[in-house]
């Protein structure tokens, strides 16, 4: 309960391609979508994290989970995985089954054992 | 007389007498006590839980699941949900303090009230999107109560049931269609009875009659009957019965009905029934895509970004003037067949009750979209919110839980739509053959026309694409 309330201090609107998420840990999450008008289907979602130095932070483990704004619907689900190219930058596929507004709330684990939580807003996914 | 009894049929099983079941169904104070405890987690975990819809069992289990067994009990058995009602558990405490001796004033009789509520909750869930808010959703609830409990602290019998309470009136209306009816078991027994028991109570027993002013004897379908069945407790000769009927009968008949009067003279029976009927649709136009092209092309042509201007003029269109023009239009040729010389007015009001049985299959294949595609989704909802207040009883959540696939649910939305249309076009034959024996047909075709023009409409509607959105302005 509290960590979703401290989540909502981090709310921000997705307004364009590559928003940034900061928490009052000093820590940011830059996330982008592929398409960048999402649409009812995969997306690809890339995030980036930095440390409070603006450091990117490598060798941590993400995992998305993507709700509707609306009650009763099934979650969609990704683990995002460190791109072996680009240290720091994270990639999966998240399935937006439905047209509407979402949200991603995503869970990163440091490679030190602490947890970060953020919720990303993602209104207005396109029906097909 | 009963329907039945008129018509010469057998009054059928009496449910009260069933073993287990009949003892069950008359306990009212265990459901409403259930129903009470569930409100209450509902308005904290509302309040402070997670203020993330799907994760929260206030706006989860009000949105998807209540709504969607609400219409299922209705459909299945009768008006249930109101027996139940935890509402009355307050207001009933609070009556032990005091004894409201005031009438409730006459200019509020009626469904008026209750009509005028029912679209305001309908307004007020779109403008606010009271499905993605807990903290509102609970302040929903906790209102219900607070308005329960101070109209019948002040006015005697049950206004808020009879006139005020939206839900109520919702539940009115679709138990018309209900398999189920409490009546009595038989005339010859009422009678013969001077105490009226039925209607005035019964200390003895220490019951209450009828609040909401049906007398047994003369009552006529499900209309104004919450199912309490103070009714049963209250009789000495045990003379009444919940029993099965065929669903929508009620709406064919137009005779004088205890507390109600006759539907042919009731106009605001028939703006209730209305407002149910364009209300599904509107509700569900909310849920898909066009309709958000539709508003902002409103706003755009209105000059506004004033959300409450767009939904206000979408509700004057669905709710005023599509009315207007398809029910003045079929009235106007309908009105030709009639023996008598009728005006637009009478002439909706006689045939609005036809329309019923295809509102309630437009509202159950909406509420059961979600109830069947968010079936499970209580689960991991109930099982983190026992975990956040140091029960973890209930397991680890498991998130992935949802319900049945929308491929699955989608030909049962279809099924439960084209059944309320038979029907409606069934019970809008039987008010033509009424209303116009010598040209039924003719009397017949134009509101045919407006049931299947609504039932297309609603076909059209249920195969869009799914979009919930709230802020349609700022997309």
């Amino acid at each position: 309960m509290l960590l979703f309330a401290s989540c909502a201090l981090g709310l921000v609107w997705l307004s364009s391609c590559a928003p940034e998420v900061n928490g009052s840990d000093g820590l940011s999450v830059v996330f982008h979508l592929d398409p960048d008008v999402p649409r009812v289907g995969p997306t690809t979602l890339e995030v980036r994290l930095y440390d409070g130095a603006g450091q990117p932070v490598r060798g941590g483990t993400l995992v998305v989970e993507g709700n509707m704004s609306h009650a009763g619907m099934r979650p969609s689900f990704a683990d995002l995985v460190e791109s072996a190219e680009q240290p720091g930058l994270y990639r999966g596929e998240l399935e937006f089954t439905m047209g509407g507004d979402w949200f991603l709330l995503l869970e990163a684990r440091w490679p030190d054992g602490r947890l970060v939580e953020r919720q990303l807003d993602v209104p207005g996914v396109r029906a097909p | 007389m009963t329907t039945s009894e008129a018509i010469g049929r057998d009054p059928g099983p009496d449910l009260l007498a069933w073993p287990l079941l009949g003892s069950l169904l008359l306990r009212r104070r265990l459901w409403q006590g259930l129903m009470l405890a569930v409100s209450i987690v509902l308005i904290v975990h509302g309040f402070l839980g997670p203020q993330l819809a799907p994760k929260n069992l206030s706006t989860l289990v009000v949105w998807v699941h209540y709504r969607g067994l609400l219409i299922a009990t209705l459909l299945l058995a009768g008006n249930i949900f109101c027996m139940a009602c935890p509402f009355m558990l307050p207001r009933d405490l609070v009556r032990r303090f005091t004894r409201p001796v005031r009438a409730w004033p006459r200019a509020l009789r009626g469904k008026v009230p209750g009509v005028v509520l029912f679209v305001f909750v309908l307004y007020t869930y779109e403008l606010f999107d009271l499905w993605a808010s807990p903290w509102a959703t609970s302040l929903v609830i906790v209102l219900y109560f607070a308005l329960a409990a101070a109209v019948d602290a002040c006015f005697s019998g049950a206004p808020f049931c009879k006139s005020v309470c939206p839900i109520g009136q919702f539940n009115f209306v679709a138990s018309t269609v209900s398999p189920l009816e409490v009546r009595a078991r038989d005339s010859g027994t009422c009678a013969t009875c001077s105490g009226h028991e039925c209607l005035t109570g019964n200390t003895e027993r220490e019951a209450r009659g009828c609040e909401t002013g049906l007398f047994l004897p003369e009552k006529v379908g499900n209309m104004d009957c919450t199912f309490c069945l103070d009714c049963a407790r209250a009789c000495p000769h045990d003379n009444v019965m919940l029993t099965t009927r065929l669903p929508g009968e009620e709406l064919m008949d137009d005779r004088s009905g205890s507390g109600v009067g006759r539907r042919s003279n009731r106009g605001d029976l028939a703006l209730l029934a209305l407002v149910f009927t364009f209300g599904a649709l509107l509700n569900a136009f909310g849920m898909v895509s066009p309709v958000y092209a539709f508003q902002q092309g409103l706003a755009a042509a209105l000059g506004t970004t004033s959300e409450a201007a767009v939904l206000g003029v979408l509700f004057g269109i669905v709710l005023c003037l599509e009315p207007a023009l398809l029910l003045g239009g079929a009235a106007a040729l309908s009105r030709r067949a009639l023996p008598a010389r009728l005006g637009l007015w009478t002439v909706v009001v006689r045939f609005a009750h036809g329309l019923v049985p295809l509102g309630v299959g437009v509202w159950a294949a909406h509420y059961g979209f979600h109830l069947l595609t968010g079936l499970w989704t209580f689960v991991p909802v109930a099982q983190k919110a026992a975990a956040d207040a140091g029960l973890p009883l209930l397991g680890v959540p498991r998130w992935g839980v949802g319900g049945l696939r929308e491929g699955i649910v989608q030909p049962i939305e279809m099924g439960l739509l084209g059944l309320g249309t038979v029907v409606s076009l069934v019970v809008l034959w039987s008010i033509a053959r009424r209303e116009a024996p010598r040209r039924t047909l003719a009397a017949y075709l134009p509101w045919a026309i407006v049931a299947l023009a609504l039932c297309a409409s609603a076909v059209w509607l249920l195969s869009q694409p799914m979009e919930m959105r709230g802020t349609f302005l700022e997309s």
